[in-house]
């Protein structure tokens, strides 16, 4: 069969470009051979398949999802021609209810990107509604995109519920994405033994935050009450702890102890957001704030234990670089430790409620 | 000295087509040769078939007497494409058939055919992935410095694999 000269294959390509809804068609085509690319890269305009995320949703049209699928099958495409399409993802969003074939048909697209490990690809993003949920059916999907044995390189994940569900889901993708995970923000699941245990193993974890949990439901595990500390020493590279879950319908507070030995065991710690229970007093902030050097925001809630006792130096103030500092409950703080701190960090706002 | 009212054009294998001149008033390289080299007896069509040479001038027949203006660019976005219910026969014929009438209308230089044959191209990619693409128009015999940069960039990818 001959072979079509340059002329004619910008003639094709600039049809196809002028024909309604044949982007995905001038893409496909651009991806069929080294001399069809280059006569289509002066016609190729790179921000009509910039994506930024790779969308998993059944609340669309079937049409609509059919075309998603030849999208992100092109875009795999074009990763393994080393070809820079990919270069805007950022992440996978996952937001379904139910799995039919046009959903696995899209999971399998994904897939077929996401082992290509596409360089600003690193989070996942998961969010559950109020309509009726399957977690067979989310975890399926996650089977086809994250294969269990294949190399996963995602860094974050962000799973957001409104209900009490998802949590099989989030245990599954911990164990399945854990060893590579750096971020990892779960809303609205309830903290049990199991996820407590889960998140242990997630070693390389540089930021935490655990909030608006649930009542947990039947034949769960119960987490212990120093949670918080527990995850503090299994996970020595946390930067950032935010942390305020409820355990059984009890919060999860971190008690004196608990609060130095956080401090203490996570000397990178820059932002920390916890529930204080009512023996975190005046000598538990002063430790925290002489120990915690590297903190830059820190934020306890309940600290209605602080009475402004004893006096404070210049030499308490370790966190030279703390900007901000929220303390719920702590009416009774001394004021001038607050004058100290404004005196010693820069720019710190304080604010008390 | 030919006949002026008709013109004799052969194919690569030797075969010869006569037919009148102004069948092929929309071709650029008959016109020009008409008038460089109008006094010989027959114009050489090298690369052309028998086969795609009858069809091309089958399409030069019935559309002898159009009288639109010449079209100059056979992909102006200005001029929407209208199929013509005569050039059915273009849009029926295989894949391979088609690629060669491409190429001999781009060898004719007629417009109207460049543009009836790639716009017949550009629907039959339509919804097709790269690998269905390539089954249909093979355009994987890759030139050997296409095959070289394969190997710089460390892989080897599938047919017609891109060099970025």
């Amino acid at each position: 069969m001959p072979r079509l000269p340059p002329e004619i294959l910008g003639h094709i390509f600039r049809l196809l470009k002028e024909a309604q809804g044949s982007k995905l068609d001038f893409l496909a085509a651009s991806l069929v051979c080294t001399l069809w690319h280059m006569e289509a890269q002066p016609l190729f305009d790179p921000v009509s398949f910039q994506v930024n995320d790779l969308l998993l949703k059944n609340y669309i049209g079937h049409s609509r999802l059919i075309r998603r699928v030849r999208l992100y099958s092109l875009l795999a495409e074009s990763l393994r021609y080393g070809l820079n399409y990919c270069d805007h993802l950022k992440s996978i969003a996952i937001d379904v209810t139910r799995v039919n074939d046009g959903l696995r048909a899209c999971a399998a697209a994904i897939h077929q990107i996401m082992r290509l490990h596409p360089p600003s690809l690193q989070l996942i993003n998961i969010t559950y509604h109020w309509i009726p949920y399957v977690p067979a059916a989310v975890i399926e999907l996650l089977d086809i995109i994250f294969p269990p044995g294949e190399v996963v390189s995602t860094t974050s994940l962000t799973i957001c519920s409104n209900k009490k569900m998802g949590h099989g889901v989030t245990i599954q993708l911990l164990e399945r994405l854990g060893p590579t995970l750096c971020n990892f923000s779960l809303s609205g699941s309830q903290f049990d033994a199991t996820l407590l245990e889960a998140l242990g193993r997630c070693r390389g974890l540089q930021q935490l935050s655990v909030c608006m949990g649930l009542h947990p439901g039947s034949g769960v595990r119960r987490a212990p009450p120093d949670s918080v500390a527990i995850l503090a020493a299994a996970l020595p590279n946390l930067t950032t702890l935010l942390f305020s879950a409820r355990n059984f319908g009890k919060k999860v507070c971190v008690s004196n102890d608990q609060l130095r030995e956080i401090v203490t065991r996570l000397p990178g710690l820059k932002r920390l957001m916890a529930d204080a229970d009512r023996t975190v007093n005046d000598e538990c902030l002063r430790f925290v704030v002489r120990h915690a050097k590297k903190m830059e925001d820190l934020e306890l809630i309940g600290c209605e234990s602080l009475r402004g006792e004893g006096v404070w130096t210049e030499n308490d103030v370790g966190c030279r670089g703390l900007r901000r500092l929220r303390l719920s409950g702590a009416f009774g703080i001394s004021s001038s430790f607050i004058r100290l701190l404004q005196q010693e960090c820069p720019g710190l706002s304080v604010e008390l409620w | 000295m030919s006949d002026p009212a008709n013109i004799t054009l052969v194919t690569m294998d030797g075969t010869t087509f006569t037919v009148p001149s102004a069948y092929l008033h929309r071709s650029k390289l008959v016109q020009d040769w008409l008038r460089s080299e109008g006094d010989k007896q027959a114009m050489e069509v090298k690369h052309v078939t028998p086969f795609v040479l009858q069809g091309v001038l089958n399409f030069c027949e019935i559309h002898a007497e159009d009288t639109s203006e010449p079209l100059a660019d056979p992909a102006d976005p200005t001029k929407p494409f209208e199929a013509d219910p005569r050039d059915d026969a273009f849009r029926g014929m295989p894949d391979d058939q088609l690629l060669q009438f491409t190429m001999a209308a781009d060898i004719l230089q007629i417009p109207e055919l460049v543009r009836l044959t790639a716009q017949e191209m550009a629907s039959r990619i339509d919804g097709k992935s790269p690998d269905q693409i390539r089954a249909m128009f093979n355009p994987d015999d890759l030139a050997e410095e296409d095959v070289d940069s394969d190997n710089e960039m460390g892989e080897v990818g599938e047919e017609g694999a891109i060099s970025k």
